[in-house]
């Protein structure tokens, strides 16, 4: 039931107010000034757990950084068979004249010289991948999670229909070899959204789309074949009719989000496997394979963070004295998807990182004489028989350090940045 | 007749959940003139609020729909309005201050960088002049020493100096109508009063229209020229204050009333409260929403909704097939 006050207890009342200062006084007494992240700096790095993980990444960084650029290594060139598998030597021999800490592989290169040269490579992947990941995944789970329930504007409408224009277009266009057609579909998607008054009834401008999309999608590819003509047009009619149905906020996050849930039930060191095979081995293709496996995984908690500050009174205060969406991303929603983000991407660099290893052992990552800890650990296990052990270990070890070090400054994260802010 | 500065025309709002269509706006119509305080009441989850944010459209569309219906603001229907002008009406030519103040404004920025924001987005003023208005709106709110709280966060501001930030920040750009959505509910009874105060001072000072929305028929007594009373998503009725107060025409007015304490019964009265529930928003009775709680019942209630008829000579609109009745009855 309501709370009823009637008009003269209100009158009463008013006589016995605080006075303005009083409280103002009082509060400020009682409540210390500070801002969120020096707090969550001094929470991170009091923490062993963060300390830990920040030493060990912080040094492994400098290190692969310093030899990246200060120590100078060819492995196209890098071959000495008299130095086969030899182990660990701290003091040069006979057998052995040079200083090898870690050893020698298998075509008698210095095992210390590649792991710390190694680094980098790895260390490249666990970054670019995460950056694909974070990006995309990071956009859609934006964009999902912010139209979810606020109104699209005119502009944002014919924005978003241009990119998925553009996006379906890019199977069309790849089969039929005519990057035009991308331009074409993202044109169509603009044009739907422009005239969503354009035909009254549904099933006419779903016919009228579909057919454009037809004509776009297999006009072009006549060209080169009738048959690739049949195939795009057929994908070109469905794009078309898929984009007359100018896909509101809802929609868009639906079938967002299904699309990250599919990509999700794959294993996805299998599905990375399946993009690397698809793309082709190297280095860069582990790179986008990883990227693209952990999208859903951005995007989804992106979208969830999203939608919990949306429903914020304070975005619907921003909204109501006419701040702009852009205005409203930036300035209320960013911040507080930060934190989350962050402790995500430190995370995803470690699993990238040992994603990328797995690759690498598989033979599917780095190509052959460049140095890369998983596929290092690929190239020695098969003497780890014969006694190899420092072949395999040292490789082995600094994945384990580095992916333990970004698990441990990701844990240390998230404590430090979970406690809530004080409302 | 002059034109009025807002009219509502047959406005119907809907939300498309999963357990159905919830129907929370059922065609109101009214109109609000310019200087003037519409006082809106009724329970919770009337529709008061979905009504009031769907003036600027900021409900959440999805899952909200506003399926018809005018909103003429100054005679221009802001549902037609492209988004870059709309924007211009929010903030600029009507403000809204919210029920929860712990919560309306972001923990994350100091209270003075937010009134600057509302402050520039529809003014071209520079750093120091935006500092300089946001400060001699906050003292205007009545808070003291407002230069210096200007660069304090919200959790360094008590509940009711928060209100009144929501105020400062809502009279930026001295609005035409400002809608107030319950804004003292979440404050302690002292606080209330001086909110209601400070809202009436500035309400005559600027000669804005203000639509004050509460469940506390006292304050509306205080404040309001004319009170919406709402149900179901319907007006079912409206009038000056004191039509409603001593002309009540509809049974759940009347019920509203009586649960409504006085000073002048003897000590420990116990509030009358309307039996019941009101009806579901997804499955709406064919007939009157208010049947079910309702002692004046007859047939004609239970076929189909009555229109709102005028039955006063100033404005006092009833939706009761038995008003007439109940107008004997009073009398
Ligand atoms: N986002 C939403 N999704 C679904 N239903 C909603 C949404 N917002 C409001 N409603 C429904 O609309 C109806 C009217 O809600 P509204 O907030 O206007 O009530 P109210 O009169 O302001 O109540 P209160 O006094 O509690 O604030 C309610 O039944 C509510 O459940
Ligand atoms: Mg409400």
């Amino acid at each position: 039931m309501p709370t009823l006050t009637p008009a003269s207890i209100m009158i009463e009342r008013k006589m016995t107010k605080t006075t303005q200062s009083d409280i103002a006084t009082i509060d400020y007494a009682v409540r210390e000034h500070r801002s969120l992240w020096v707090d969550a700096w001094r929470r991170l790095v009091s923490s062993r757990t963060a300390q830990a993980g920040l030493f060990i990444v912080s040094f492994l960084i400098l290190t692969t950084v310093l030899a990246h650029f200060f120590w100078e290594y060819n492995p196209k060139t890098d071959l000495d068979y008299t130095l086969k598998l030899k182990p660990p030597t701290l003091i040069p021999n006979e057998e052995v004249p040079s200083v090898h800490i870690f050893g020698t592989d298998k075509l008698g290169r210095d095992i210390f010289r590649r792991v710390v040269h190694g680094g980098w490579n790895t260390l490249m992947v666990g970054i670019i991948a995460v950056t694909i990941s974070l990006v995309i995944g990071g956009l859609l789970g934006l964009l999902a999670g912010f139209f979810e329930s606020i109104e699209m504007t005119r502009l944002e409408k014919i924005l978003l229909l241009v990119f998925l224009g553009g996006l379906m277009g890019f199977l069309p266009a790849w089969i039929a070899e005519q990057p035009v057609q991308i331009v074409l579909f993202a044109l169509l998607g603009g044009a739907a959204a422009m005239f969503e008054n354009f035909l009254a009834g549904r099933s006419a401008r779903v016919v009228l789309f579909a057919a454009v999309g037809l004509l776009i999608g297999g006009g072009l590819a006549l060209f080169v074949s009738p048959y690739t003509a049949i195939v795009t047009g057929l994908l070109g009619g469905l794009i078309g009719a898929a984009l007359s149905l100018q896909l509101g906020g809802s929609l868009f996050s639906n079938i967002t989000m299904r699309a990250m849930d599919i990509v999700l039930a794959f294993p996805s060191y299998l599905l990375a496997i399946a993009i690397v095979a698809f793309l082709g081995t190297g280095l860069e293709k582990g790179m986008v394979a990883i990227g693209i496996v952990s999208i859903p995984v951005f995007a989804r908690l992106v979208r969830s963070s999203v939608l919990s500050v949306v429903q914020k009174e304070y975005i619907l205060a921003a909204q109501s004295v006419g701040e702009g969406h852009g205005r409203i991303i930036f300035r209320h929603i960013f911040p507080n998807v930060l934190s989350p983000i962050t402790v995500q991407t430190t995370l995803g660099i470690g699993s990238a990182i040992l994603a990328a290893a797995a690759l690498g052992f598989l033979g599917l990552g780095a190509v052959p004489p460049e140095p890369e800890w998983g596929a290092m650990l690929g190239d020695s296990y098969k003497y780890l028989s014969s006694g190899a052990w420092w072949a395999v270990v040292f490789p082995g070890v600094a994945i384990m350090l580095i992916v333990l070090g970004f698990n441990l400054l990701g844990d240390g994260l998230r404590d430090a940045l979970d406690p809530k802010m004080k409302v | 007749m002059e034109q009025p500065l807002l009219e509502i025309k047959d406005l119907r709002v809907t939300f498309h959940t999963d357990d159905g269509t919830v129907h929370a706006v059922n065609g109101v119509s009214y109109k609000l003139e310019k200087g003037e305080v519409l006082g809106i009441v009724g329970e919770s989850g009337c529709g008061k609020s979905v009504h009031a944010l769907s003036i600027m459209r900021l409900i959440s569309i999805p899952p909200g729909r506003i399926d018809s219906g005018e909103v003429l603001f100054y005679g221009k229907d802001l549902l037609k309005l492209e988004f870059e002008e709309l924007r211009q009406v929010r903030g600029g030519q009507i403000a809204m201050v919210f029920q929860d103040p712990m919560t309306s404004l972001n923990p994350a920025y100091t209270v003075g960088f937010q009134i600057m924001e509302a402050l520039t987005v529809h003014k071209k003023l520079d750093q120091n002049q935006a500092r300089d208005r946001s400060a001699e709106l906050l003292s205007l709110v009545g808070i003291p020493d407002a230069r210096r709280r200007l660069d304090d966060y919200p959790h360094q501001f008590s509940g009711g100096m928060r209100q009144r930030a929501m105020i400062a920040m809502a009279l930026s750009c001295e609005p035409s109508l400002l809608i107030a959505d319950e804004p003292t509910t979440a404050l302690d009874v002292t606080i209330q009063a001086q909110i209601v105060d400070l809202v009436k001072r500035l309400q005559r000072d600027y000669g804005m229209a203000v639509m004050w929305i509460t469940h506390d028929l006292g304050v509306v007594a205080e404040l309001a020229h004319k009170i919406n009373v709402m149900y179901a998503g319907y007006i079912i009725e409206r009038g000056h204050v004191k039509d409603i107060f001593k002309r009540t025409r509809h049974p759940y007015t009347l019920g509203l009333l009586g649960s409504l304490p006085r000073l002048d019964e003897a000590p420990g009265t116990k509030l009358v409260s309307i039996p019941g529930l009101p009806p579901d928003l997804v499955a709406l009775p064919k007939g009157c929403p208010f049947v079910a709680r309702c002692t004046y019942v007859t047939d004609s209630c239970l076929e189909s909704m009555p229109p709102l008829e005028n039955v006063g000579d100033r404005d006092h609109l009833v939706a009761c097939w038995n008003w007439a009745a109940i107008a004997e009855g009073a009398a």
